[in-house]
C-alpha cells in the first residue's frame, strides 16, 4: 500500500434511534449528527495542502443537509481515509430512511461510492486489532468517551473532537504509508503548521 | 401459496459451517480407520447470516462430545438446524459419522443432522466443498489444506487430524477445539469463494471474507489471527465496502418505487432517544 496523493479522511458521527413500532420500516434510524473532512492533496513538489471541513448539526434534524454536503466534499478518485470504514458505510446508507427528502439522499452516497473506488485506507487495518494507534488515541478522545457521551450536545466540543480524530487518522496513515526521507520530513512539517495555525476548526 | 420451485442458491445467506474432529481406534494396516469406528471428540459451527445490506453475521461454537456425547449431538443438530450446511468432505464422514452418534443415543427427532444428511449432493442443502471442488467426481479429489494454500489461506499450521489421538492421550483439549476452529473458519472462506465464484458474485465472497476477518478481530481469537486478513485482503475490504454502498443505493431506489404503489407505515412518533457514539 503506497501514500496516495490525493487522500480524504472521513470522520463521521451518527446518532442512532430505535423505533418500537414493529411496523414501521426499520427498527433503527440512524441520524448524521456531525462530521469531520479532512483533504490532504500532494503535489508535485510533494508539499501536502491540506484543507479541513466540520459541520455540526446540534438539534439533530438537519440530516440530509448534512449527508449533501458531506457527498460534495469527496471528489471522484480521492482515496477515502478513516477507522473503521465498514462501520462507518454501513451507518450512511441507513441515513435517509423514512424521510421525505431520501431521494435526495442518492446523489451522496453515489459520491461516496465512487469515492471508495480507488483503495480506501482503513487504519484499523495497520494494527490488526481495529483500533486507533494508542500514539493518537488520546489525542482524539481528549477525555473519556463516557465524558464524550455527556458532552455531545457542546457543538465546540464535539468539533474539536472530530477535528483532532481526523488528524490523528491522516497522522496514523502518514506515520505507517509516507515514504522515509525528504517527502516524509516535507509532509510532517507541512501538517505540523496546518496544526499549529489552526486549519479551521471551522 | 405453494412453492413451486425447490431450486436453493449456490451463495446461502443463513448458512453453518461444520467440522468434527473424531477418534478411532487404529487399523492393522496403519490406515485410517473405517468410518463407523469413529467417535466424535468435537465439533465446531460457523454460523453466518446475510443481513441487509451485505452485513454478515457470525457465531462460533466449539460443541465437547467428551462431557455428554447425547446432549452435545442435539446441540450441533439446533445449531445446522434451518441453515444451509458447509462442510468439506461432509458427505463422505462428518454427517454419516454424526448421523450414526445420533442413532446410537435414540435421537431419531434432530432435525438439523437428519435433514442435511439425507439431503442428495445437488440439493444445494448442503454444501460439500470437496464435492463441488472436484466437479461431483469429475476430477481428483485434494485436501482443504491444498485449496486454501493456493488461496493464501493458512489452515493446518500446528496440527493435523491424524493428532488428535496423540492430543487425546495428552488431554490438551482445548488444542483440539482450536484446531477444529480453524479448520471450520478455513472451510468457510473456501466456502465464500466457491459461492462467489459459482455465482459470479464478487460481492459475496468479499463481504464474506473481510466482515469474517473483522469478526475474528474484533472478537479477539488468537488462534484464529491468521484469518484476520487472508492475501489480498485490502481488495476484499474495498469490494466489501462498495457492496454495501451499491446494496444501499439499491434499497432507496426500491422504497422510492414503493411509495408511489401503497401507502407504506411511516415513522410512529414513538422514539426512544439513545445517544450512540460511533
Amino acid at each position: 500500500m503506497q501514500y496516495p496523493n490525493d487522500l480524504t479522511v472521513i470522520v463521521p458521527q451518527f446518532r442512532m434511534v430505535t423505533d418500537l413500532n414493529k411496523r414501521a420500516f426499520s427498527d433503527r434510524l440512524v441520524f448524521l449528527s456531525a462530521f469531520a473532512v479532512l483533504r490532504a492533496v500532494r503535489g508535485d513538489d510533494n508539499n501536502i495542502t491540506f484543507r479541513q471541513r466540520i459541520e455540526i448539526d446540534p438539534d439533530g434534524n438537519r440530516t440530509m443537509d448534512l449527508l449533501c454536503q458531506f457527498g460534495d466534499e469527496l471528489q471522484p478518485g480521492t482515496t477515502i481515509g478513516g477507522w473503521r470504514l465498514d462501520r462507518q458505510v454501513a451507518s450512511f446508507i441507513r441515513l435517509p430512511r423514512d424521510s421525505d427528502r431520501e431521494d435526495e439522499g442518492k446523489a451522496p452516497l453515489m459520491r461516496l461510492s465512487l469515492a471508495l473506488v480507488s483503495k480506501p485506507i482503513d487504519v484499523g487495518w495497520f494494527d490488526q486489532h481495529g483500533g486507533l494507534p494508542t500514539v493518537s488515541t488520546a489525542a482524539s478522545l481528549h477525555g473519556l468517551p463516557a465524558e464524550w457521551r455527556n458532552q455531545s450536545n457542546n457543538p465546540a466540543l464535539v468539533g474539536q473532537r472530530l477535528a483532532a480524530r481526523a488528524r490523528s487518522i491522516w497522522a496514523s496513515i502518514g506515520e505507517k504509508l509516507l515514504e522515509q526521507g525528504e517527502a516524509r520530513r516535507k509532509a510532517f512539517a507541512n501538517f505540523d503548521q496546518f496544526n499549529t495555525e489552526g486549519g479551521g476548526m471551522k | 401459496m405453494k412453492k413451486y420451485s425447490t431450486s436453493r442458491s449456490s451463495r446461502p445467506d443463513q448458512l453453518a459451517v461444520l467440522d468434527i474432529e473424531t477418534i478411532a481406534p487404529p487399523v492393522a494396516d496403519g490406515g485410517f480407520p473405517p468410518w463407523p469406528t469413529h467417535s466424535p471428540v468435537v465439533a465446531s459451527v460457523l454460523t453466518a447470516s446475510r443481513e441487509r445490506y451485505g452485513q454478515w453475521r457470525f457465531t462460533l461454537e466449539t460443541v465437547d462430545f467428551l462431557t455428554g456425547s447425547a446432549e452435545a449431538i442435539e446441540r450441533v443438530s439446533h445449531l445446522i438446524e434451518n441453515r444451509d450446511l458447509v462442510t468439506y468432505n461432509g458427505r463422505g464422514f462428518d454427517l454419516p459419522v454424526l448421523a450414526l452418534t445420533a442413532m446410537k443415543h435414540q435421537r431419531f427427532d434432530l432435525v438439523g443432522i437428519s435433514e442435511a444428511w439425507q439431503s442428495h449432493r445437488f440439493s444445494g442443502r448442503h454444501h460439500d466443498l470437496a464435492d463441488i471442488m472436484s466437479g461431483f467426481g469429475g476430477a481428483r479429489g485434494a485436501s482443504l489444506e491444498m485449496l486454501c494454500a493456493q488461496l493464501g489461506v493458512l489452515v493446518k499450521q500446528d496440527c493435523h487430524g491424524s493428532d488428535v489421538a496423540e492430543l487425546m492421550a495428552k488431554g490438551n483439549f482445548k488444542a483440539i477445539a482450536n484446531y477444529c476452529e480453524s479448520d471450520v473458519v478455513g472451510t468457510g472462506i473456501l466456502h465464500a469463494c466457491i459461492a462467489g465464484f459459482r455465482s459470479r458474485d464478487a460481492n459475496y465472497a468479499a463481504s464474506f471474507i473481510s466482515q469474517l476477518g473483522r469478526w475474528i478481530a474484533d472478537s479477539k481469537l488468537a488462534h484464529l489471527k491468521a484469518f484476520e486478513r487472508i492475501n489480498g485482503h485490502d481488495e476484499l475490504d474495498r469490494l466489501s465496502l462498495l457492496a454495501v454502498v451499491e446494496e444501499g443505493i439499491a434499497a432507496l431506489d426500491h422504497r422510492q418505487s414503493l411509495k408511489f404503489v401503497s401507502n407504506m407505515p411511516g415513522p410512529s412518533g414513538l422514539f426512544v432517544s439513545k445517544a450512540s457514539d460511533f
